[in-house]
């Protein structure tokens, strides 16, 4: 019980903090309930709050999570701990999306980014899947999303050096979005990220015997490319969602999985719920600690996760290596 | 007729006709070994007994039934299949791998019934790694590893168990182990164990019907209580033996000709 328990306090008390603390000056317990109890339209604290705090605190929710669990899902499916959901070629397909709009049309509306960017990741998952699905082995998928994040990036390379707005546009998005996310970008992500983990938890459940190897997968009654199919899919929308809601973040899918591993989950829909949480948890401690560490200096929640996500890491590896158990 | 049988089966694998026209019956009870030369077709046969590779001409037949037509969950309540190399996850402790082997018999959310529990238990208890149910697989000795698979195809409770060369990277002594598993499990429960061993002495003293492949083909097999015949193994491996009386049982003792 305080294993679940635990993570869901911590998340709660997080998302409190996340409402309460920033720039502009701390706001107490008491005055978020009366705002939240007795919505005032003219004051400046619960416009803050609402506009601004609120739409960040669950757009950290739902990327941190979604990249969490997409993380526990390709690790598995790979069996390979040095996957990161962002290698099936999403990041690079939604950046590209972005980016071509750009670049043709002039600086947009974040708003009016969503739907290239959504358009953009698709069309990547779609090519990966297109050339890796014939094969037996996940590691094809992989190789085929790395080579097209490769040829993706170098169209977007040219792009961005061609043209100074472009370039603009493309280096805030690259940084991490959340601190801008409106209502519009937090709504239609937390339904991609919904329909991403409906897909998700079944696959998990495959993947516990897919993760034995496919002769033994299959022996187990498992379809496997059903099994392998569900998975993707799952991967794929939980990854597009993150990327809308906060930019490319690289370093929570990659983290995640490795810190609910050390919690000693065992099967995989554990491990992948643990997985999210932990990528919840971790992005909002970003975020916050953005804010508080250096008021006024924006430091952006990519960076921020990246630092103390890899000082876990570290400490994980060492611990590990240190006493095999 | 209960069991596994081959009908007209012909199996190609990568275009290449590995099996062809195999005719074989292996009938409920009983340990049964397949012997034969590295690509002979044996592990193969294995493979399509499982429905694990697809015929390509022909049927196997489970319980008389074209095994093709069974759906997937049925298969695995009947048949148990361990490969030569399962993968083992990150970190996994037994009692977990094992587990694993309830999957068919879980309803739709995968929640673990107390008939899931109670068979994981006595699956590890009749390998014999109560003491060990906590730890992680990748942290035992390769005979302990071994038996914690096999407890995962116990846990399936099936009634025939399909083994992939399971005495491969053992120790004489695990080897042994292995085998007298296999024996015992034939004996308490009645399950049907049909196992590929590359040692042919082994299959001689614990197998109760020994087939030999060769090119595809079931060139020879004994039936319980006959013993293997040095012409039979001569031919089949193209290699000089003496087939020798075991000193304690009626059991062949197979060594090459120096």
């Amino acid at each position: 019980m305080i294993r679940v328990a635990f993570p869901i306090a911590l998340l709660a008390l997080l998302c409190l903090a996340s409402l309460m603390l920033g720039a502009r000056s701390g706001i107490d317990v008491a005055d978020l309930a009366a705002l939240f109890a007795a919505p005032d339209p003219g004051n400046a604290e619960a416009i803050v709050v609402r506009e601004l705090r609120l739409p960040r605190t669950l757009g950290a929710v739902i990327a941190g999570g979604a990249l969490g669990m997409a993380g526990a899902l390709i690790q598995t499916l790979t069996r390979n701990p040095l996957t990161d959901p962002g290698l099936l070629g999403v990041n690079a397909g939604a950046a590209l999306g972005i980016v071509t709009t750009v670049w043709i049309a002039g600086p947009l509306a974040q708003s009016t980014l969503i739907a290239p960017a959504l358009a953009g990741a698709f069309a990547a998952l779609g090519i990966v899947w297109t050339i890796g699905a014939s094969s037996r082995s996940p590691l094809t998928l992989i190789l085929a999303g790395t080579a097209l994040t490769a040829l993706l990036s170098a169209v977007l390379r040219g792009m961005i050096l061609s043209d100074r707005a472009t370039l603009d546009v493309y280096r805030d998005w690259l940084v991490g979005v959340l601190d801008r996310a409106d209502s519009t970008t937090v709504a239609i992500g937390f339904t991609l990220a919904a329909i991403g983990t409906a897909f998700a938890i079944p696959a998990s459940r495959r993947l516990d015997t897919l993760a034995l190897g496919s002769d033994l997968a299959s022996a187990l009654g498992t379809n496997l490319i059903a099994a392998r199919f569900l998975t993707l899919a799952a991967i794929g929308i939980l990854a597009t969602a993150a990327v809308l809601v906060s930019g490319p973040l690289l370093f929570v899918g990659l983290v995640a999985p490795h810190l609910a591993r050390a919690q000693g989950l065992q099967t995989t829909p554990a491990l992948m719920l643990g997985s999210g949480a932990i990528g919840a948890i971790l992005l909002l401690i970003a975020d916050i600690a953005g804010r508080i560490i250096a008021p006024g200096l924006v430091i952006e929640a990519g960076l921020g996760v990246t630092l103390i996500g890899g000082v876990f890491l570290i400490w994980i590896v060492r611990r590990e290596g240190r006493n095999p158990a | 007729m209960k069991g596994l049988e081959a009908r007209n089966l012909s199996v190609d694998l990568a275009g290449r006709a590995i099996l062809q026209n195999v005719d074989l019956a292996i009938p409920e009870g009983g340990v049964t070994a397949i012997i034969g030369p590295n690509g002979c077709g044996k592990s193969t046969l294995l493979r399509t007994f499982a429905h694990i590779l697809r015929p390509s001409a022909g049927t196997v037949l489970l319980d008389g039934l074209d095994i093709a037509q069974v759906p997937p969950r049925d298969r695995a309540r009947r048949i148990g299949f361990l490969p030569q190399s399962p993968q083992t996850p990150e970190g996994i402790r037994v009692r977990s791998l094992v587990t694993r082997g309830r999957t068919p018999h879980q309803g739709r959310f995968g929640l673990l019934s107390r008939a899931d529990h109670a068979a994981v238990d006595r699956a590890i208890a009749l390998v014999g790694l109560q003491d060990l149910a906590d730890r992680r697989v990748d942290r035992l000795s390769g005979g302990q590893r071994q038996r914690a698979w096999i407890a995962l195809t116990l846990a399936q409770e099936t009634s025939i168990l399909l083994l992939d060369e399971p005495t491969t990277y053992l120790d004489p002594p695990h080897q042994v182990e292995v085998l007298k598993l296999a024996r015992q499990l034939n004996a308490d429960l009645g399950i049907t164990v049909v196992m590929v061993l590359h040692d042919i002495t082994l299959a001689s003293l614990y197998a109760d019907r020994v087939i030999g492949m060769k090119n595809g083909h079931p060139a020879f097999t004994t039936g319980p209580g006959e013993p293997l015949q040095a012409d039979q193994i001569r031919n089949l491996f193209e290699m000089d033996v003496h087939v020798l009386a075991h000193p304690t049982s009626d059991r062949a003792v197979i060594v090459p000709v120096q």
